[in-house]
């Protein structure tokens, strides 16, 4: 079960404060120095392997911008924890293979805590606490598993029959 | 997983009655099961999917290639070129090109230069009631104004929708918001849309499904319902539905038996609900830089203006140009004002010109833009310079959007934007078809 630091964020982080709309020009990698900048600018230099971002509702509301979810995913974090998401930002994230998981309890470690996430088993092990992960089945959770929705279609064999 | 298919017309039957709303109904057919309740997970069949030269192949087609670059049905594919063209430098000339010989080369059918894809999808009837509309730019909502659940999609979600023929969605809760009464002459649905962005507070319509009801929105005529739907997108909603009565019905030829008919659905299907009369609304315009910051236009008239705009998804249908027109009659543009008149589609110009608007608005003084996106997001000409101050019937007005971070935008309808030009000033159009 691995240990990973917490990133904590607010509510209401929406797709503007992740991916600064004038980057949108840009291709991903190259807005990736620039996430969360209007935020935070010292965020990005946290985020990578072995990190989660914990934070509060509806993180991703805001535009439809896929570059949010691909270029969190491009950091390496290992998931971005909320008890809940904006509706496209969290099929985008579905669909480009960043682990979202609904967690509805607050987040019981500070910034920079540690905890362990256990998707395998759906819960998260923080502060001695354990906390269930609510999206733990179903169609979005197997795009997740395959890394993605192309990933997951090439996997499909019907998709190579039609 | 969930198969899709078995999703025909004769499915509008609707064994849950009046408990679910329009949106719940017609996503249940399309993923072949009974009901469909918020939160579950389905597979939806895709009856339209649509992209253009922007969102298209340049972002799908080597996606596509991975996945054997094979179309679940081309004939339910469609491209448009509506961003870049006409192309103004060779990099986006290229990407036209190149988009088209991907269409072309995939079998799926290509509008070129025919129109802003949202206004197409509606001319040509490709959006249906009760049908599932993807496509790969935010508004695609557009369909909605025939009672299809037309959502707007991300480039991922178009491949697997192209590909597979079916989308994965999460089932949104729906709202329903309700105009009775009958707008005032010179007031319009772009009105009763700013009003709606300026009153329902963002957290709690964000990410649902919106449904339009009422005696204020069955009264608009279809390219009036467009702007409704149109503009969920700015009201953040996953679909923004006007259900199908006997006008829309009988546009597209379905029979109205399947949908006009339908029994309502009742205030329980519905997570919140919102009711106006729009017997005393009055012209509305979006201060810069939200569309949400709407006010009566009387509030901010006299703020002088450099440019004015009439084009767009939303705002340059033969309606919008028919209002342009009945104010700008006999009329000139003020002095130092720019205004520029960009038709929706070849086929509102050719309209326009057919029954004169076309000449009215040159006569008081407006410039002619191709029937494309032009300046709306900047990519086109006819953008702003630093300083500008523009009235727009375009649906974002955000820093930046239509040229200079240093001009600024309002946002108001074809009424309010052509009497602005008219008076080189923000102004209550409701003066002019006094004496009209
Ligand atoms: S007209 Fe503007 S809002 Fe509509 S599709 Fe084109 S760029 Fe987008």
């Amino acid at each position: 079960m691995p240990e990973v630091e917490v990133v904590r964020l607010p509510a209401n982080v929406d797709t503007d404060a992740i991916v600064p709309g004038p980057y949108l020009r840009l291709p991903n990698r190259e807005i990736l120095p620039h996430l969360f900048e209007n935020l935070d600018p010292g965020l990005r230099e946290r985020l990578g392997p072995g990190t989660v971002i914990w934070a509060g509702p509806s993180f991703g509301c805001g535009s439809s911008r896929e570059s949010a979810a691909a270029c969190l995913r491009m950091t390496g974090i290992e998931a971005v924890i909320a008890p809940s998401f904006g509706w496209i930002f969290y099929r985008n994230a579905v669909n480009v293979g960043l682990a979202v998981y609904r967690v509805l309890e607050p987040c019981p470690v500070e910034d920079g805590g540690r905890i362990h996430l256990d998707p395998a088993a759906g819960e998260v092990v923080a502060a001695g606490r354990r906390l269930a992960i609510r999206n733990r089945h179903g169609v979005a959770m197997d795009i997740l598993a395959a890394g993605g929705l192309v990933p997951y279609l090439k996997a499909r064999g019907d998709v190579h029959a039609s | 997983m969930q198969a899709g298919g078995g999703a025909g017309a004769s499915g509008a039957a609707n064994p849950a009655g009046a408990l679910d709303a329009y949106t719940h109904r017609y996503l249940a057919r399309a993923a072949g099961v009974e009901r469909v309740r918020p939160g579950e997970e389905v597979w939806a069949e895709v009856h339209l999917a649509y992209m253009h030269d922007s969102t298209g192949p340049r972002r799908i087609a080597e996606p596509l290639r991975e996945l054997g670059d094979r179309l679940a049905d081309a004939g339910r594919v469609h491209l448009f070129t509506d961003h870049f063209v006409p192309a103004s430098t060779p990099d986006t000339a290229a990407l036209v090109r190149d988009a088209l010989a991907w269409g072309r080369g995939h079998g799926v059918h290509v509008h070129d230069m025919e129109g802003i894809s949202h206004q197409v999808v509606l001319e040509e009837g490709l959006a249906r009631p009760g049908e599932v509309v993807v496509g790969a730019d935010s508004h695609s909502l557009t369909g909605g104004a025939v009672g299809a659940v037309a959502i707007g999609v991300g480039s991922s979600d178009l491949i697997g929708a192209v590909r597979l023929g079916k989308i994965w969605l999460e089932v949104p809760e729906a709202v329903e918001i309700r105009w009775e009464g009958r707008p005032p002459d010179g007031v319009t649905a772009k009105d009763m849309m700013l009003a709606t962005l300026a009153r329902v507070p963002a957290a709690e319509v964000e990410n649902t499904s919106c449904e339009w009801a009422g005696d204020a929105v069955y009264g608009l005529e279809l390219s009036e319902r467009a702007v409704l739907a149109n503009m969920g997108a700015e009201l953040g909603v996953v679909s923004s539905l006007v259900p199908a009565d006997r006008l829309v019905c009988e546009h597209l030829g379905v029979d109205p038996a399947l949908f006009a008919d339908a029994p309502p659905p009742a205030p329980e299907a519905y997570a919140r609900r919102w009711r106006w009369t729009a017997d005393d609304l009055e012209p509305f315009v979006a201060l810069p830089h939200s569309p949400r910051n709407g006010c009566p236009v009387a509030e901010a008239a006299g703020t002088p203006i450099t440019h004015a705009y009439i084009g767009s998804c939303v705002g340059a249908r033969l309606s919008d140009l028919h209002q342009a027109a009945r104010v700008l009659r006999g009329r000139r543009v003020a002095p130092g004002v720019t205004l520029l008149v960009a038709p929706a589609s070849r086929r509102v110009l050719s309209a326009a010109a057919a029954d004169g608007t076309l000449t009215v608005l040159l006569e008081a003084g407006a410039t002619l833009l191709p029937t494309a996106c032009g300046p709306c997001a900047g990519l086109g000409g006819g953008v702003l310079p630093p300083g500008a101050v523009c009235v727009s019937t375009t649906n974002r007005n955000f820093r930046g959007r239509m040229g200079s971070p240093e001009a600024a935008v309002y946002l108001g309808s074809s009424y309010t934007t052509a009497w602005s030009a008219v008076r080189g000033a923000l102004a209550d159009p409701r003066e002019a078809l006094a004496h009209a």
